[in-house]
């Protein structure tokens, strides 16, 4: 990083707040906060919606997925396209035809006061957790990487997203996300036209996929049916299908981004952008990996991506055993390149039974480069226990500082916090809908007759209050790692309930408010029990295989079946009585 | 009618059958991938 790397920083994120800021001077009233008063166009709900949930983690992590192990994590996004689709045929018309302000307003109507409170009161612990790792997580790994203090970094990126959600509520948060959308598309964008162009001067098109392929990394489509398995064809239709219909059609954060739409067409097509750009977008991002992957077959990569953690071991007793590991490390990746050479020359005179020699020299290794790579980590580990030893978040910020030219770095650097931002405020003026419309509001005697000033006022109160929690939860996330684990599944834990609790609500009309009730507790103690039965162990019993994107499928399917049985025995009840 | 600036539809089933097709089309061409560069 020099001087024109953080002037290009500095330019783009206040450039693309500025545009946001200036497009806001008109917002007025409790509606123009909570809902962007309803104007947006199609184009600037849907960069919205992607920009919610593309955090910066995503951008740091998926090429650092496509490097190791290349395109499968697409898999995940395969349910998505068909999740957008039901929710613009059925979801939409319904909470634009109640006039809603959050989704789960709609669940009182529909059952009763309390299955409102349960449902929101399940989105503000989940989604406040997260709020404030999508904080943390891009800090702690900047923080590394440039040595900067992390508390800094947190109270940086975190103060600057407060001040313009509690400023400019959710339409500032729309507008400031289509600029970081527009930087974070150009960075990605670039960087991978120059990785590419200077890939092509050692390799073909064709050559390039032809080593990427024989690696693994372009098998993109597994149709095996193991439920052991994260991503496979099926957990990534089904599970995922779920997954994007409770997060898009349930999730306040989402929801809140298209109910901003100025109608309903214009929220179903920002939806359908969504629908055909995400999966390309998400192919793109993991290919850039996999482009990464190919540069360090030619280039030595480091032994571990985070190098500061490497440095670190070199200070330890641990340095001399870390010296024989890169010794063997640079012969493993001496011997690699003889093999490569011989891959390409048999692919070049077209021998296939040479390239198969050479193809079976080449995973050896990378085999052998792999179990270095676990030593080196056992070692960082054993130093210092408790620190993340996985490096998949730090390849793709190894290759930017040390490959790409000064402009384009600071620009990348820019695109990490532009997702980091644009996701923060989405969840914040969301979160801060929640607290304020469905209990504070509601459970609050007057509140009805709060002028429109008086509800700004609180609503601005609200957003900032869960922006300060969010910064508590990023500073304190160092002190609970387990707690990040967990948050991680957390989202997976609840979302199969509270989409199960929306099917009811929009398809099964005669269930009512006490059978989807007790379904609702029935079906995520269920959830729980099948995860925690997964993580610890206790003595006589078996440990019930199931990755969580399948989760959502059985919390909503179990939650639906036993609301319907409930419901039924209590009409037999009630007919004989 | 549905507008998207010089793309037009008639109702809104055709850009859904338009989605779906499209994810069907990505799902056969990155199984082919796999198929003609994949494995050793």
């Amino acid at each position: 990083m020099n001087a024109f790397d953080y002037a290009v920083l500095a330019l783009t994120l206040v450039g693309v707040l500025l545009i946001g800021l200036y497009q806001i001077r008109t917002t007025q009233g409790a509606e123009g906060y909570w809902k962007s008063g309803q104007q947006l166009g199609w184009f600037t709900v849907g960069l919205s919606v992607l920009a919610t949930q593309a955090s910066a983690i995503t951008f740091l992590s998926a090429p650092g997925l496509g490097y190791e192990s290349g395109l499968r994590f697409v898999q995940f996004y395969l349910g998505l396209p068909v999740a957008l689709v039901l929710i613009s045929a059925f979801f939409l018309p319904l909470y634009y035809r109640s006039g809603v302000f959050t989704a789960y307003e709609y669940l009182e109507r529909r059952f009763d006061l309390r299955m409102r409170l349960l449902t929101s009161g399940l989105f503000l612990i989940q989604r406040g957790l997260a709020a404030g790792l999508t904080i943390y997580a891009p800090a702690i790994v900047l923080s590394t990487v440039f040595g900067w203090d992390l508390d800094w970094v947190i109270l940086g990126t975190g103060g600057f997203v407060i001040l313009y959600t509690v400023g400019g509520g959710a339409k500032a948060v729309s507008m400031t996300q289509k600029g970081q959308m527009a930087v974070i598309l150009l960075g990605m964008v670039l960087a991978s036209v120059f990785l590419y162009r200077a890939l092509s001067k050692e390799y073909s098109f064709h050559e390039m996929l032809s080593l990427a392929g024989r690696s693994g990394r372009l098998m993109a489509i597994d149709a095996r049916w193991d439920l052991n398995e994260r991503y496979t064809l099926w957990s990534g239709l089904l599970g995922g299908l779920f997954l994007s219909l409770s997060y898009f059609g349930t999730d306040q954060s989402q929801v809140q981004r298209y109910l901003g739409g100025a109608n309903l067409k214009q929220s179903r097509m920002g939806l359908m952008f969504n629908a055909l750009i995400k999966i390309p977008m998400q192919l793109g991002i993991l290919f850039i990996g996999v482009l990464v992957y190919l540069w360090f077959l030619s280039e030595r990569p480091p032994v571990h991506f985070n190098v500061q953690a490497l440095d670190r071991l070199k200070q330890t007793q641990m340095a001399e055993p870390l010296a024989l590991a890169e010794a063997e490390f640079d012969k493993n990746f001496n011997i690699a390149q003889m093999v490569r050479e011989d891959y390409l020359s048999a692919l070049r005179r077209d021998d296939p039974y040479a390239r198969k020699m050479a193809s079976e020299g080449l995973q050896l290794c990378a085999e052998r480069e792999g179990m270095i790579r676990e030593e080196v980590r056992a070692m960082i580990e054993a130093t210092n226990p408790g620190q993340k030893v996985k490096d998949t978040n730090y390849v793709f910020l190894y290759y930017v500082l040390n490959y790409l030219p000064h402009g384009l770095i600071g620009l990348l650097l820019a695109v990490i916090l532009s997702a980091a931002m644009s996701s923060t405020s989405g969840e914040l003026s969301a979160l801060a809908s929640c607290t304020t419309i469905d209990f504070r509001d509601r459970l609050r005697p007057g509140s009805d007759r709060q002028t429109e000033e008086q509800k700004v006022r609180n609503a601005r109160w609200a957003t900032a209050l869960w922006g300060v929690l969010a910064l508590v939860f990023a500073f304190s996330a160092e002190l609970f790692d387990n707690l990040i684990e967990m948050v991680n599944v957390l989202g997976s834990l609840f979302y199969g309930t509270i989409l199960g609790i929306f099917v009811l609500a929009f398809f099964v009309p005669q269930v009512g408010a006490r059978s989807a009730f007790y379904a609702a507790l029935f079906a995520e103690t269920a959830v729980l029990l099948v995860h925690f039965s997964q993580v610890y162990e206790w003595p006589g019993h078996e440990r019930i295989a199931m990755e969580y994107l399948w989760y959502n499928v059985l919390g909503c399917g179990l939650l639906v079946g036993v609301a319907w049985v409930l419901e039924g025995v209590s009409q037999v009840r009630r007919s004989q009585s | 009618m549905v507008n998207f600036n010089r793309f037009r539809f008639n109702n809104w089933s055709e850009l859904y059958s338009l989605v779906l097709f499209v994810l069907f089309v990505e799902m056969v061409l990155l199984y082919l991938l796999g198929l003609i560069y994949g494995g050793l």
